[in-house]
């Protein structure tokens, strides 16, 4: 009998653990990369995953914002966005068009949660006003999903980390829980576009003449009282009277919090532009900033830049379109007719999914 | 008279029948209804197997409640000297075109108005006492032939919102627009406001077709109907007259040009603040902003304006 009941007891605890167990690799990713959890369950079990981060946006002129661009996973599938320290949030989601919709907070904090939304990926703003005299606002970003095992009980789910600022990505499932890092403070990003184009000399086009630039890590400078008063100017503050001076100096101290946005000197390589800083300082956004955030910093740099050559400008701008619209072009390609009959109608299936949540999302409708 | 004579004696007491238009404003016998507050409507077309008509006006008023309605009818010169009476009634789809021709079906008026005498251009201007809040149709007929010489849709807000917003934004930023309403204090409301550019505005355009020709007959209905929107190079179709549903909403937010935004803010305040996203690689130029307060089902405010994108 008490064999039996250790035998069963074992029996439990081999199941509990075939079930509870996750792993997830890599286990230091860096932005942008994507992580893969896999696991045991039982045949045809729905695991409940759960990941999470939190990130503290900077305040500035009473006001916070962050820009994004996230994946969202297959449905079933629920959403939520919490912030702290705010009067409001105004979420804005852009497919198609933007549409933005204002949540009042309730005691500081301002909730959106929804469930069921198309899986695919979004440019996301959040932006709003912070409560009186905080310095900081805490943003927590949940995504919880199933992921049905198969019939040999295992079960694998794929997540884009882009967008993802750097720090601790908290992920939960079937009783087990786990921490992982992304980023690291010593990470270089490599290449992220080369383009090729030619320059007119002497009315001959030549070829072979590639534009590329590297990113490197951008090396922020301390803040000093000469860069208090670079900065004052920038924002049409007087830094020569004591008050605005102060209020300059708070005004950079908390965007520069957090980490999304960096004051590098002059002759530093920018983070997002072709070229280095070209004026006394910079304020450049970090690593932390969403990619697409920083490809459109580059192309607003390079459109005022007459050296450039429209082809370039006109390659970045391509790109950039290529990631915002996620077209499918290079897939399409490679599609029978009858798979890209099928895709055409599961794109329109998705639009037509997402343009109606979006629907539910902003007046609340059911169908 | 002699069109009168042959047609089949269906047309019952209290009941019109319409007459001929033009697409011309001046002669095509049209209402032109006049205001301070002045929205600009898609291009509309109305198509039936006997005409094809380009409505011809394309600035409306929106009055609130209780604000008196001024208009010129504008007939055919052939009618002047003519007695005709000016009403307003709870606006009816079916009604509205039958009146100009597009159905082909009598329209039924009980609702008395004023009584105007024509010019010698067949014209007359004319004002009429203010109504509740909701959407109407402004008539004008002749009693003594029995003929409805026009009609016009009238919105009516329940009271009037303001804007406060700046005149330009920069692309890439966000264009706050301070929405408030002067009617009812706190109450449920749903405020929206949505920008499109000028030139995709005004490339705009609804038909309303019949599919058929019918005789003249009181069987005549919306069903027989066809709707379409076009913004730019999009467009859809529906069959009938489309109701405010989520799927008409999916398809017009699918016509709508990238370069566009919406926003909205449920609130119980009578005074809120919303955010209209732009892109940086928006065309620079004029945008058309419409803004709105809804409470219940009467609009409590419209507005439109235009914003410079820079």
């Amino acid at each position: 009998m008490r064999f039996a009941a250790a035998l069963a007891l074992l029996l439990i605890i081999a199941i509990i653990s075939l079930s509870s167990a996750f792993d997830v690799s890599p286990s230091n990713p860096q932005p942008g990369d994507k992580i893969t959890l896999t696991g045991i369950a039982s045949p045809g079990e729905i695991v409940n995953l759960r990941s999470s981060f939190q990130m503290d946006l900077p305040v500035s002129g009473g006001r916070y914002e962050y820009a994004t661009s996230v994946e969202i996973p297959q449905k079933p599938n629920r959403f939520t966005v919490t912030a702290r320290n705010v009067k409001d949030l105004n979420a804005g989601v852009k497919m198609v068009i933007w549409i933005t919709k204002r949540f009042q907070s309730q005691g500081g904090v301002a909730t959106i949660s929804h469930a069921d939304v198309p899986p695919g990926r979004y440019n996301l703003k959040m932006f709003g006003d912070a409560s009186d005299g905080a310095s900081t606002v805490p943003v927590k970003v949940e995504a919880e999903t199933g992921v049905k095992a198969d019939s040999t009980g295992s079960y694998s789910l794929v997540i884009d980390t882009s967008g993802i600022p750097a720090g601790d990505y908290s992920i939960e499932g079937g009783g087990d829980s786990k921490t992982i890092r992304i980023g690291s403070a010593s990470a270089t990003p490599s290449a992220r576009y080369s383009g090729s184009g030619s320059e007119s000399s002497g009315g001959e086009s030549s070829s072979d003449t590639s534009y590329s630039y590297t990113t490197e890590s951008p090396k922020s400078v301390s803040i000093t009282p000469e860069i208090i008063r670079w900065y004052a100017a920038k924002t049409g503050l007087n830094p020569d009277d004591p008050d605005k001076y102060a209020e300059a100096e708070k005004n950079l101290r908390n965007r520069l919090k957090g980490g999304y946005w960096l004051v590098i000197a002059k002759g530093s390589p920018m983070t997002e532009e072709a070229g280095n800083c070209d004026e006394d300082y910079c304020l450049v956004r970090g690593i932390d900033a969403c990619t697409t955030c920083r490809e459109k910093d580059t192309l607003i740099k390079l459109e005022n830049d007459s050296s450039k050559p429209q082809r370039y400008l006109d390659a970045i701008k391509e790109e950039i379109a290529d990631k915002e619209n996620q077209t499918s072009l290079e897939n399409q390609s490679q599609e029978t007719p009858a798979q890209a009959v099928s895709s055409i109608q599961e794109k329109k299936g998705y639009i037509d999914g997402l343009l109606q949540w979006i629907l539910q999302l902003i007046w609340g409708w059911t169908k | 008279m002699l069109m009168m004579c042959l047609l089949p004696a269906v047309v019952l007491a209290g009941d019109y029948i319409s007459i001929p238009h033009s697409s011309d404003l001046l002669e095509g016998g049209w209402i032109e209804l006049e205001g301070d507050n002045m929205v600009q409507v898609p291009n509309l077309s109305l198509i039936s197997h006997l005409s094809n008509l380009t409505y011809p006006i394309s600035l409306y008023p929106v009055y609130s409640q209780g604000q008196a309605i001024s208009g010129i009818f504008r007939g055919p010169e052939s009618l002047k000297g003519a007695e005709v009476e000016v009403s307003i009634t709870r606006f009816n789809a079916s009604s509205f075109l039958s009146a100009l021709g597009i159905l082909e079906r009598p329209v039924g008026i009980n609702e008395r108005g004023i009584s105007l005498r024509l010019n010698d251009t067949g014209d007359k201007d004319f004002i009429l006492p203010g109504v509740p809040g909701g959407f109407y149709t402004v008539f004008v007929r002749d009693n003594g032939n029995s003929t409805i010489l026009s009609a016009a849709p009238l919105i009516v807000t329940e009271g009037e919102i303001s804007l406060d917003l700046p005149e330009r934004v920069t692309a890439g930023g966000a264009l706050k627009v301070g929405i408030k309403s002067h009617s009812g204090g706190e109450k449920n409301r749903t405020y929206g406001a949505i920008m499109i550019s000028r030139k995709d505005y005004n490339l705009s355009s609804l038909s309303i077709e019949t599919n058929s020709s019918t005789n003249y007959s009181a069987n005549s209905s919306t069903e027989n109907l066809s709707f379409s929107m076009a913004i730019g190079d999009r467009s859809m179709k529906a069959s009938g007259m489309p109701s405010i549903s989520t799927d008409f909403l999916m398809k017009i937010l699918m016509l709508l040009p990238g370069n566009s935004a919406a926003s909205i803010e449920e609130s119980t305040k009578p005074e809120v603040e919303l955010y209209l996203l732009t892109d940086s690689a928006w065309e620079k130029g004029n945008y058309t902003l419409t803004c709105a307060a809804y409470s219940g089902k009467v609009l409590d405010g419209l507005k439109q304006v235009t914003i410079e994108v820079v």
